[in-house]
């Protein structure tokens, strides 16, 4: 018995190295297969993109291409249009964790980008062929963000002709229907809205979006001056409109139309959905300063609901002292006040700079534009088309909309946008004609960007220190002078001392001063009109 | 299994079984063990789990609640900070818009309500309800409330009318479940927006209209709050109603309804109850539950009890997997390594196993398997002795004993120990075919005649006899005598016995030389001694006169059979044997010449190529090894003569038949053209069927390929030395149908008789052109 439990000793002696050697291979197995487990589903690299969402998904044919091609996934923060700078202003400026690559606007730029948090693109460029070849072509897209120390925070990725894409909107037929001819002055406008207005007492027959500045800014550039500092087309010189005389003009033509109950109470508040609502419900007659792509949209709509529905683009009216109203002329690079910068504290800098020059080169703009030649476009008498499955305001059988294909020139980040693919996608046959007779008369109606000129930090910090509370000021002051809370003859020369001692001075100061060290042969306007 | 059969099977069946089941106890046994101990570790680890988890949902609770709280009181204030706002009073104050203040007054206070929460990231939008101008004012505009509530931001389960009732019910402030919101999108129509918790804010108590401000949360920042606050979590979390017993908003949407019912939940919130257990469908969960500050909010954390169990129960099946794995793995190797058991009784089992005739009974006993065995063991030997001696006597005849084997043989075994008075008979023997009586017969009479007996082959034994005194061994020679006599009585001529004895010796190393001598005794005999038993060696020895047949006389008789000269031979071999009788010839010596003499006969039948088999009944290269196995000559005489006679006769045969072929070929030389079978046949009075055989016998081709041959060769001497056609040429050598003689000659020659012909007359006519 003793040998038999000796022999079982050896049994389990030997067994038992057997056991752990068998236990620690088992151990290894569930380890080493989790490892490997973990290897295979290794993603590619993650960026983090914040954009306006566009009211689009990220999902389409063209962004899976995108990705595809530029070999990355990404990870989209997506604000709604209406509020996305606010928001991203919020992201940036909070403690979380922030987006690798994100659209913001100059200001921030100009705000983030010498606090180190914006990623200075100028050490890149050389590794950026195709950005290089978009900036030799376009030099205005460079020279409006680069910094007076040759600091590139951020790039724009406009492409948009010298267009007159905004102006004048009547509804026609409430005119004739009512036994009125369409008026060409500010007058005649006044007495045919005042009479449409009694016809109508519950309409807005002036309706605006976007705050109270965008309809005020109509007024000013009737008088041919603006709400802030601008330059003169006349005399090309910076000038700082509200202690003009003519912005005072402005400011009575306004308060005129507002007592007569033409403009909505609600001018200063109305939200965008309100407004478009405002007239394709019939309850706005006359629009101001706005886009021509959304007559189409609007023309459909309104029709849906008043079969005589008609939009009819005017040109700008004549003011009581002659003057014939302006409308704002955009370029690449006033219209881009949008721009893609990077975080400067991405783990991924490298990849973002390879992402960033693809999306200049030829293959991404016309993917990002066109989409995929054959699918969505071909070629035809030497341009573009969209294939007759998308859907336009001009191919309205078409079945999937642009933003369902992602053809809209929003995929990826803030691609360089395609005037002519915006043509095609967007514009039905009422802007186009309408954006045609403003082009053709540019030269006598267009209001044109002065030349950009470049500040440092510091001076920018004194111009927005300056110009936020200045604006903000004017912009409640104008209200009350609109809507005759305030008097126009003691309230107003308070007003104007009020500005003085703001300090708009100073800015325009500089603004001149920069002006005048600027070459000459930038001293001037970009009068190319497409 | 190959390392199993390679292990030598040392153990019997039931003591290998017994030794497994013990080993497998005690590896169950301890398995059991682990088991329960890895079970109770993982029970325990549960409870603490679970205690843990309570512990860990409580200080979520507190942190999400006073998170939440925080938040939805700071909303609030912010809610009623706006009520006593300056463009808030004048907004409530007013009747209509035409009120100059108005716009300032609503750009002023839609800032300020953007401000303070659209900045606020948690909240979508706040608006403010003013029913005395029938305006919405949001954070994002301002709106005319119809448009609002069912375009631009339709509440999926509130309408406007709703929030009316709801504020009629008197509360300052509630919170609502959470709704999906539809929004109005350009062409796309009406879809989804977002998730919305509204907070509803009774901001009016001064003014006779109703107007109230809605804070719209959005649901999926709640949550993004709470995992940004980096608890451990061990569950859902979910906002509760706790007036309407009903969910506000969950992290996991799906599970609103779908699995969990407020209702169902066993949670008295009233009574202070905050912790339960809830079995949902197959689930258990724990729930845990905390009131808001807010009177209609409480905060209840699920969690699913195998989230908590899960991986140590996970780990607990591994832990028993493995363990049972091993116990496996551990009783498979025992019962490799058990082959090498050991114990005394396996080993005398083992033992025994090898020697013993019956197999072990599977399931029987071992001491009665030993018992049986160590009889038959005992018997065994015993029976086994006298096959002992035999080898020994076997060694002892070929010399190979010494000295020292048989001192230990000696003091071993009693057989040896029987008389120094040793002698050695040998006793051959041979049996004709007719006999009646075998080999084994004899066998059996010299086992009977009890003393050891060595069978050296089938025609030899030897006897060893072993006695005190000479006159006792002779006396068993005299009774082996009587006893063989006996033996052959009635059988003399079919059996032939014959016995040798040595001399008597004393040594037994001296066996090997007095078998030796025995033997001698039987070979140097002489040749007119039959079946007599020898007694003595010296005695009987015939003269040594030559066995071997004289040079001339073996040529005559070559020669004589050569020529099938049947009396000749005949004759001279009768004289040999007289030769052999008159001079008493010993008897290997005329085994000599019997030998030789069938030696000489074998020769000539290899050499005429003659059928030995059909001539001696047997192989003839075997006839010599048989005719050494006799012991009477006038046996080995006999067959000399038959195979003699039967020789001569078939060579003369041979010599006759062989005149006739030649007959033949003339015959077919002469008549080619009619030359058949049957011609032949006739002409030499013989069957056809025999002439064709007789062909191929005496010229190795068949009758037809060589009149064939003979046939075509006469062709060509026709084709080339005459002008006669193809056809005439085949008539003239024996063929009636031009076909066939053009197909034969085609077979033979490889070509046709005219290519046969042109190719010759070209071959001559080259031939005069080359030389001229």
């Amino acid at each position: 018995m003793r040998s038999m439990l000796k022999r079982h000793r050896r049994i389990i002696l030997a067994a038992l190295p057997t056991a752990v050697l068998l236990l620690a291979a088992a151990c290894l197995f569930v380890v080493f297969d989790k490892k490997t487990a973990g290897k295979q589903a290794e993603p590619p690299v993650v960026i983090k993109a914040a954009v306006p969402s566009f009211a689009r998904e990220r999902n389409t044919m063209i962004d899976l291409e995108y990705e595809r091609l530029t070999q990355l996934k990404f990870d989209w923060i997506q604000f709604p249009l209406n509020d996305y700078m606010k928001r991203i202003k919020q992201l940036l400026a909070s403690s979380g964790e922030k987006p690798d690559i994100f659209i913001i606007d100059k200001d921030m730029v100009q705000r983030f980008g010498p606090q180190g948090m914006l990623l200075d693109l100028q050490p890149y460029l050389d590794r950026m062929p195709n950005l290089q070849r978009w900036i030799s072509k376009y030099p205005e897209i460079y020279r409006s963000i680069v910094t007076e120390d040759g600091k590139l925070y951020g790039i724009d990725g406009f492409n948009t002709y010298g267009q007159m894409p905004v102006g004048y909107m009547l509804r026609a037929d409430i005119f004739y229907r009512n036994g009125m001819l369409l008026p060409k002055t500010f007058d005649e406008l006044y007495d045919s809205l005042k009479q449409l207005k009694h016809i109508y007492p519950d309409s807005k027959p002036i309706s605006n979006r976007w705050g109270p500045n965008r309809l005020l800014e109509s007024f000013f550039m009737a008088y041919h001056t603006h709400g802030g500092i601008y330059f003169n087309n006349e005399e090309l010189v910076y000038k700082f409109g509200p202690v003009e005389s003519n912005y005072k003009k402005a400011v009575e033509l306004a308060r005129k139309f507002y007592e007569a109950k033409l403009i909505d109470p609600d001018f200063a508040t109305t939200a965008e959905s309100q407004y478009f609502e405002n007239i394709t419900s019939g309850k706005t007659f006359a629009i101001f300063n706005d886009y021509f792509t959304e007559m189409d949209g609007w023309q459909e709509k309104g029709t849906k609901q008043d079969s005589m529905f008609n939009l009819k683009a005017v040109l700008p009216f004549v003011t009581d002292t002659g003057l014939q109203a302006l409308e704002k002329v955009q370029y690449p690079n006033t219209q881009g006040t949008w721009v893609i910068a990077i975080n400067a504290k991405s783990k991924h800098i490298d990849e973002l700079i390879r992402l960033l020059d693809a999306q200049y080169s030829d293959a991404m703009m016309e993917l990002t534009n066109w989409g995929i030649e054959g699918n969505t476009f071909v070629w035809a008498n030497g341009e573009r088309t969209y294939t007759s499955k998308v859907h336009t305001k001009m191919n309205p059988t078409g079945t999937v909309t642009p933003e369902q294909l992602g053809v809209d020139g929003r995929s990826g980040i803030w691609a360089p946008y395609d005037q002519d693919a915006e043509y095609k996608r967007r514009w039905g046959a009422l802007g186009l004609e309408a954006q045609q007779s403003y082009n053709e008369n540019a030269s006598r109606i267009g209001f044109f960007d002065g030349p950009a000129v470049p500040f440092k930090q510091d001076e920018l910090n004194t111009i927005t220190k300056i110009m936020t509370p200045l604006d903000k000021f004017i912009t409640e002051k104008l209200i009350k002078f609109v809507t005759g809370e305030l008097n126009m003859d003691s309230d107003w020369n308070s007003f104007q001392e009020e500005l003085g001692r703001m300090g708009y001075q100073r800015v325009l100061d500089m603004y001149r001063e920069k002006f005048a060290k600027l070459p000459e042969d930038q001293k001037k306007l970009n009068m190319n009109i497409r | 299994m190959q390392l199993l059969k390679s292990i030598t099977r040392k153990a019997t069946a039931s003591m290998k079984k017994k030794t497994l089941v013990n080993i497998f106890l005690r590896f169950f046994v301890l398995t059991m063990l682990l088991m329960v101990s890895s079970a109770t570790i993982a029970v325990y680890s549960n409870y603490r789990m679970i205690n843990d988890a309570k512990e860990s949902n409580r200080n979520y609770l507190r942190a999400v609640s006073s998170t939440l709280d925080g938040l939805f009181n700071k909303l609030k204030d912010k809610g009623y900070s706006v009520a006593s706002d300056s463009d808030f009073l004048n907004l409530v104050a007013m009747t209509d818009k035409s009120q100059k203040n108005y716009s300032s007054s609503s750009y002023e206070l839609s800032n300020k309500l953007s401000d303070l929460y659209i900045s606020d990231d948690v909240v979508d939008d706040a608006f403010i309800y003013f029913q005395n101008i029938h305006t919405i004012l949001a954070g994002s505009g301002s709106y005319n409330p119809t448009f609002y509530f069912n375009l631009h931001y339709r509440y999926k389960d509130y309408p406007q009318a709703f929030w009316n009732n709801a504020l009629a019910s008197g509360s300052d402030s509630a919170i609502f479940s959470a709704t999906d919101v539809m929004t109005q999108s350009g062409d796309s129509g009406e879809k989804r927006y977002k998730s919305i918790v509204p907070l509803l804010l009774n901001i009016e108590s001064l003014a006779h209209a109703r107007n109230y401000m809605i804070i719209n949360i959005d649901e999926q920042k709640i949550y993004q709050l709470i995992d940004e606050m980096n608890i451990t979590k061990k569950g859902e979390i979910y906002l509760v109603d706790t007036h309407h017993n009903r969910f506000i908003s969950t992290t996991d949407r799906k599970m609103l309804g779908e699995r969990f019912d407020a209702k169902t939940l066993r949670l008295n919130v009233t009574e202070g109850k905050t912790e339960s257990t809830a079995k949902i469908g197959s689930e258990r969960y724990m729930l845990s539950f905390q009131h808001s500050t807010w009177n209609n909010l409480g905060f209840l954390i699920v969690t699913p009890e195998h989230m908590l169990t899960g991986p140590t129960n996970n780990f607990l099946y591994w832990t028993i997997g493995v363990i049972v794995l091993f116990m496996l793995i551990g009783t498979f190797f025992s019962a490799i390594f058990t082959r090498g058991i050991y114990s005394p009784l396996a080993d005398i089992v083992i033992q025994m196993k090898r020697f013993a005739l019956s197999p072990f009974e599977h399931g029987g006993s071992e001491y009665e398997y030993i018992k049986e065995n160590m009889t038959s063991l005992q018997q065994f030997h015993q029976e086994s002795m006298p096959s002992l001696l035999q080898i020994l006597l076997y060694r002892a005849l070929n010399q190979q004993i010494d000295h020292a084997d048989i001192d230990r043989l000696q003091q071993k075994y009693d057989f040896f120990r029987g008389g120094d008075r040793l002698a050695v008979v040998v006793v051959r023997v041979s049996f004709s075919a007719r006999s009646e009586r075998s080999p084994a017969d004899l066998k059996r009479l010299l086992a009977g005649f009890n003393k050891p007996v060595l069978d050296i082959s089938e025609h030899e034994s030897v006897l060893f006899f072993q006695e005190h005194h000479a006159e006792d061994v002779h006396a068993s020679v005299r009774r082996l005598g009587d006893l063989s006599a006996a033996f052959i009585e009635g059988e003399k001529d079919s059996v032939h016995l014959a016995v040798g004895m040595s001399p008597i010796f004393h040594q037994l190393e001296q066996t090997s030389q007095a078998y030796k001598e025995a033997c001698a005794v039987l070979d140097w005999r002489s040749v007119n001694k039959a079946g007599i038993l020898f007694t003595d060696a010296d005695e009987s020895r015939g003269s040594r006169a030559s066995a071997y047949i004289a040079a001339d006389k073996k040529e005559m008789l070559y020669k004589y059979m050569d020529h099938g000269n049947v009396e000749g031979s005949a004759h001279l071999l009768e004289q040999l044997l007289e030769e052999a009788h008159a001079q008493d010839m010993p008897f290997k010596s005329f085994k000599q010449l019997a030998s030789d003499l069938l030696y000489l006969a074998v020769e000539i039948v290899y050499v005429r190529g003659i059928d030995g088999q059909s001539l001696f009944g047997m192989p003839a290269d075997e006839v010599i090894p048989y005719i050494g196995t006799f012991q009477d000559p006038r046996i080995m005489e006999s067959l000399c003569r038959d195979i003699y006679r039967a020789l001569s006769v078939h060579i003369q045969n041979q010599l006759q038949s062989s005149k006739a072929i030649h007959g033949m070929l003339d015959y077919i030389a002469q008549h080619l053209p009619e030359a058949n079978l049957t011609t032949i046949a006739d002409r030499f009075n013989m069957n056809a069927n025999y002439v064709s055989q007789y062909f191929k016998k005496q010229l190795g081709v068949t009758f037809t390929d060589y009149i064939n041959g003979l046939r075509i060769d006469k062709a060509k001497e026709l084709l080339i030395g005459s002008a006669l056609t193809v056809n005439d040429v085949g008539k003239q050598v024996g063929f009636n149908n031009a076909n066939a003689f053009i197909r034969m000659f085609k077979k033979l020659e490889a070509v046709t008789p005219n290519e046969y012909r042109k190719g010759s007359q070209a071959q001559h006519q080259q031939g005069p052109a080359e030389r001229g």
